[in-house]
């Protein structure tokens, strides 16, 4: 146990009131939900990656924070409609 | 939107451009991240070259305007770490809040005027980045921004007031 992997559990830890959002509410609630979510598992596994030194995994995080961007804007463009 | 069947409005020129940079960016952009030369990785590549040019290439036929993005407006985005992270936090505490019942998250949604225009390409390029670099802020979500009517509109979970990247990029509060 190092210090990066504490601190990657300390914020996986706030994924939990994500999840809550996520799970109940109008659909504009959980999609802030849902962004706040991939924030943090961005940050989690860029924490992980660095705790268990194993560097070629960042391509992850990255990928994520890119996909969940877009995926971010495509909900946000589809909620309009149902406004 | 483009209405189905439109053909590429805007300069051919611009868009022979984009796709002589798009063909020669994208092998090039993946040899740079994936960095290495194993047969396997290259075929990968190839394929992820080819996908991106066809995307790269509908997208500029089905693209009704012309977008011309100004480093001005494109600099405005160095304030976005920080609207990351004070958002995250904000939000974090809200949620916080709500899950332990102490005071439940509401669910805003606010307009305000915003400076747009479907004829200019500057003004289109603005509202393009207004809404992309808004929306990475996890407490500020544009759900659209209204041409006809020079409106944004936005939801938040904790009222705040319009970001000052926002306002530079055509925001009136």
């Amino acid at each position: 146990m190092n210090p990066w992997l504490i601190a990657a559990a300390a914020v996986s830890a706030s994924l939990v009131p994500c999840a809550d959002m996520c799970l109940r509410g109008a659909p504009e609630r959980r999609l802030v939900g849902l962004e706040m979510a991939s924030l943090i598992v961005t940050i989690a596994m860029v924490l992980f990656t660095v705790g268990f030194g194993r560097s070629i995994f960042i391509d992850l995080p990255l990928a994520l924070a890119i996909m969940s961007f877009g995926g971010g804007l495509v909900f946000a463009r589809f909620l309009e409609k149902h406004l | 939107m483009t209405a189905p069947g439109n053909k590429a409005a805007g300069p051919p020129s611009r868009h022979i451009a984009l796709s002589i940079v798009t063909i020669l960016l994208a092998p090039l952009l993946w040899l740079l991240f994936v960095y290495t030369s194993n047969p396997h990785e290259l075929i990968v590549g190839v394929a992820a070259s080819i996908a991106t040019i066809v995307f790269i290439f509908f997208v500029c036929r089905s693209s009704s305007s012309s977008i011309t993005v100004r480093a001005p407006d494109l600099v405005q985005g160095w304030r976005l770490p920080w609207y990351i992270v004070s958002g995250a936090f904000e939000i974090t505490l809200i949620l916080l809040k709500d899950l332990l019942r102490i005071a439940p998250a509401e669910n805003l949604f606010f307009f305000c005027k915003f400076d747009t225009s479907s004829e200019d390409p500057v003004r289109i390029g603005r509202t393009v980045l207004a809404v992309a670099c808004t929306t990475m802020a996890p407490n500020f979500i544009v759900i659209g921004i209204d041409q006809t009517q020079r409106r944004m509109l936005f939801h938040q979970i904790a009222p705040s007031s319009v970001p000052l990247m926002t306002r530079a990029l055509g925001a009136q509060p």
